[in-house]
């Protein structure tokens, strides 16, 4: 089922005469897993604004569960598609970490019951049981990120937009992080995220859409994907050392097939 | 009602989406006699045409005064920028009008009083926009300003686009949690902005602190009077440009002589 489809998007900012979107055509099912890859200023976090209708179609339309964004508002959207921003400072602002969950509850009218038991669910979710009552300015980069997540999650959108979640979590709190999400695709949501990082991308995306200068330059699997190299170079990505060494054991006349994707696969492969 | 709020907020979105573009913001970096004066001078033209739209009400000689304001402008090529200021200030300016001809029922009068604004506003572009930050925090530390103050004067400057761009990204991301600004009665709806103004702050002040960091890392305020690379100096041009404008002076006080001389009431 089509969960979100736009159709020949063109974006500019009012005032501007360069678009930043240009020819967008890109439909996503219902529990797809997608990762939005590209350089800086290629337009991707101006892509996923429109989503939940931030940012309207200058030119073309973007249709969420076959609803036209520009007939609806972003509070009704957002009920749909929900978006964690990649700064969490951007949004934190209540005196304890419950209230700052409860936000968007309250926003879209939940009974007080409700409320209490999702804030509840999501601390646990997120291990924060602790910090309930503390306030979220004061807790660590990762907290806060989780705090952001929670606050996003807890009213249960269909699609989950993580835009750059990694940016600034150490190993561990990474770790964390995949399992959040591979946990959020297990359970049917549709996830999509952007990042820089390809091997995160590959943890947690089955497919690879590649932004560059606000066109889509390539819609493919990720598996696909990590092997192109010149594709990678000119979008600025780095290509997975596995891939790297697949291909050179390739050209030396060792072929181990490409749909290794973790390094237990490839000694498993090795030993076959 | 309605068309006014939308067109005020069109307004707003305008001047914000501006602000986000620095290059806007700042001065261009157009090259022309107006822009290479020193900006003591462009200062004194702009408060000299201040004062003098200040002494008089006449029609007349509020008219001349225009005149001459606009001189620099065209001289400095802003045309564009002038007209979006235009725009910009239409709606006031009708507002001065209206309620100059409520209160006084003269149409004259508050044709003056439009003549006013657009004079002290558009004396002031020829100032702000043809001199940069740097020039304008030279020209205070010419005029014996402490070095902190013009330094953090200039600062304040430079954050401005910054801070508007945090801000749109705030807003953003409280609507996407479902905040809507427009609900609800007067009192509710500025409660609504308590979720942009509370990170909007905190970012600030951790920026200003990183920043404060910074700039101490780097030896700022070592010294009193530290080395201003650019100079600004009087040059010819400035002195032809004042003689200029003291002529011009004598003569709107000369209009201005003549018009009360003859009981002109215009």
């Amino acid at each position: 089922m089509k969960l979100i489809e736009i159709k020949d998007l063109y974006f500019k900012y009012p005032f501007e005469e360069k678009y930043v979107l240009t020819n967008i055509n890109l439909c996503i099912d219902s529990g797809e897993s997608v990762a939005i890859l590209g350089p800086n200023g290629s337009g991707k976090t101006t892509l996923i604004k429109h989503l939940n209708g931030i940012l309207k179609p200058t030119k073309g339309d973007v249709f969420i569960d076959g609803k036209n964004t520009k007939e609806k508002s972003v509070a009704e959207l957002s009920r749909i598609v929900g978006i964690v921003f990649q700064n969490p400072d951007h949004q934190l602002f209540s005196n304890t970490v419950f209230e700052e969950i409860s936000f968007a509850l309250i926003n879209f009218g939940f009974n007080k019951e409700e409320i209490v038991k999702r804030v509840k669910e999501m601390l646990k979710y997120f291990n924060l049981e602790k910090y309930e009552e503390s306030s979220p300015l004061l807790l660590s980069g990762g907290e806060k990120k989780r705090v952001a997540l929670a606050s996003v999650l807890c009213y249960d959108p269909k699609v989950i937009v993580l835009d750059e979640p990694t940016v600034g979590l150490d190993y561990f709190q990474r770790t964390a992080l995949i399992n959040i999400i591979k946990k959020l695709k297990k359970e049917g949501k549709t996830v999509i995220t952007i990042t820089h990082d390809i091997d995160f991308a590959l943890e947690v995306a089955e497919r690879g859409i590649i932004l560059k200068d606000g066109k889509i330059i390539k819609d493919d699997l990720l598996i696909n994907i990590i092997y192109e190299e010149e594709l990678l170079n000119e979008a600025n990505l780095v290509q997975p050392t596995l891939a790297k060494l697949i291909i050179e054991l390739e050209k030396i006349g060792i072929k181990l097939g490409r749909n290794i994707t973790t390094v237990e696969e490839f000694i498993r492969s090795i030993k076959l | 009602m309605v068309e006014t709020l939308q067109l005020l907020k069109s307004l707003f979105v305008q001047l914000s989406y501006k602000m986000i573009r620095p290059e806007l913001f700042f001065v261009a970096k157009k090259k022309s006699l107006i822009h290479n004066l020193d900006p003591r001078t462009k200062l004194i033209f702009s408060v000299a045409m201040l004062i003098l739209a200040l002494l008089s009400t006449s029609l007349t000689y509020l008219f001349f005064l225009f005149i001459i304001t606009m001189v620099p402008l065209f001289l400095a090529r802003l045309h564009k920028e002038m007209l979006s200021v235009l725009k910009f200030i239409s709606l006031f300016a009708f507002l001065v009008f209206l309620f100059n001809y409520i209160f006084t029922f003269n149409l004259y009068l508050s044709l003056a009083m439009v003549f006013r604004l657009l004079i002290i506003v558009f004396s002031f572009l020829v100032f702000s926009l043809t001199t940069s930050p740097d020039e304008i925090v030279l020209m205070l530390y010419k005029l014996r300003f402490p070095f902190f103050l013009v330094f953090s004067l200039s600062l304040s400057i430079r954050f401005i686009p910054t801070l508007m761009r945090d801000a749109i990204n705030i807003i953003d991301a409280q609507r996407s949690r479902g905040l809507e600004t427009q609900r609800g009665n007067l009192i509710k709806r500025i409660r609504n902005y308590i979720p942009v103004f509370i990170p909007l702050l905190v970012i600030s002040i951790n920026r200003a602190m990183n920043v404060a960091e910074a700039m101490e890392s780097r030896c700022f305020g070592a010294v009193k009077r530290p080395t201003s690379f650019y100079d600004i100096k009087f040059n010819k041009l400035d002195f032809i440009f004042l003689f200029f404008l003291f002529i011009s002076i004598f003569f709107l006080i000369f209009i201005n002589f003549l018009l009360s001389y003859f009981f002109f009431k215009i």
